[in-house]
């Protein structure tokens, strides 16, 4: 979980921290690359909100952030895919805690960054469609810096959420799958969960 | 000739054709080929943005234990559609991700799938939607040697 830090870093100051001169998505975009578009707009006018950059509007400010990404980012998708086999063996209410703990250690390892946006550029490079899933590839330029990010959506009643994001070739949901996979095999689910839910109250964003 | 000449050549014949069917065996099973025992594989695609170095014939691996090989490569638009050809009962779900790794750092490329397993069973045909794809080793000692634009 440590060394997706520096992913997440990516991802989220990629994904969300568009730039003044954002490139305005292609003709042939379509829904997916919109929505995730749409919502990486939304970040970053809310980022660069003057009224929403006072120190007393932060809680404020973060709450917005949350919500926007959480729209987007389907974490329960995302939860039940690293744990594969296992999610169906637990019960509702342990798969709830699970998603909760999950969405809580990813937000907060990464609000902070998204917080100290400075303007980079997000480039839309191509789109994927194929039924029920889409993949939109985007690239991130902070000058010194171009970063891969890959989306990976699934279309849920007409909406296009994120279940896995792809930096530099790799996957989140891999990544975080391997993972899970050895403290299951070694040890139990509640160890997992537990473990998760203290790793997501040892990151207090800051 | 006699019929115990006849009878002696065909004995010698029997050998010669057993001993072939032997070499041949070894070689099939030491080539990796499918001819022999093929037809219960289940054959799923599974795309690559790139496979750098993926050849026919290698392994395909769930948990670090061969389940497979890669029976064809090609190209679907611009990325890499590979053929995998998997052994009878193995289960492979929609939420698969298949990966292509490296062993040790530079030796052979090989896919290692992890299952998946909270979406439907992929049926034979099937497509793993989500890959990671493998890592270019010169275009790193490139970037290294020359610089990058990162």
């Amino acid at each position: 979980m440590r060394q997706y830090r520096d992913f997440w870093v990516v991802v989220i100051l990629a994904g969300w921290l568009g730039a003044g001169v954002m490139i305005a998505a292609p003709a042939w975009a379509g829904p997916p690359a919109d929505s995730v578009k749409k919502t990486i707009d939304e970040v970053i006018r809310i980022l660069e909100d003057p009224n929403l950059k006072k120190p007393e509007k932060k809680q404020e400010r973060r709450k917005m952030l949350e919500q926007i990404i959480g729209q987007r980012f389907n974490y329960a998708e995302m939860a039940k895919r690293t744990l594969t086999g296992e999610w169906a063996k637990r019960s509702p209410e342990e798969q709830k805690s699970f998603v909760s703990d999950f969405q809580t250690m990813l937000i907060n390892t990464y609000i902070g960054r998204i917080e100290n946006y400075s303007g980079e550029k997000v480039q839309y490079l191509k789109e994927l469609v194929s039924d029920d899933y889409a993949e939109v590839r985007t690239k991130i330029d902070n000058g010194k810096s171009v970063i891969d990010i890959d989306y990976r959506l699934q279309k849920n009643s007409e909406e296009w959420r994120v279940y896995d994001v792809v930096v530099e070739g790799t996957s989140l949901v891999q990544n975080y799958r391997e993972q899970f996979k050895r403290i299951l095999s070694k040890e139990s689910f509640e160890a997992l969960a537990k473990q998760l839910r203290k790793k997501s109250e040892a990151i207090k964003a800051p | 000739m006699t019929v115990t000449d006849t009878k002696l050549e065909m004995i010698v014949g029997v050998f010669v054709l057993v001993g072939i069917a032997a070499l041949t065996y070894l070689a099939v099973k030491l080539g990796k080929l499918e001819v022999i025992g093929g037809g219960n594989q289940m054959e799923i695609v599974a795309e690559f943005n790139s496979v750098a170095g993926l050849k026919t014939g290698a392994t395909v691996e769930i948990a670090g234990v061969q389940i497979g090989q890669v029976k064809r490569i090609g190209l679907n638009g611009d990325r890499a559609a590979v053929l995998l050809s998997l052994q009878p009962g193995v289960t492979v779900y929609g939420d698969a991700i298949a990966s292509i790794k490296t062993r040790g750092l530079i030796g052979d490329k090989y896919v290692s799938i992890t299952p998946g397993g909270s979406e439907k069973l992929l049926a034979p045909g099937g497509k793993i939607r989500d890959t990671e794809s493998g890592v270019d080793l010169e275009a790193l000692i490139g970037e290294f040697i020359h610089g990058n634009v990162k």
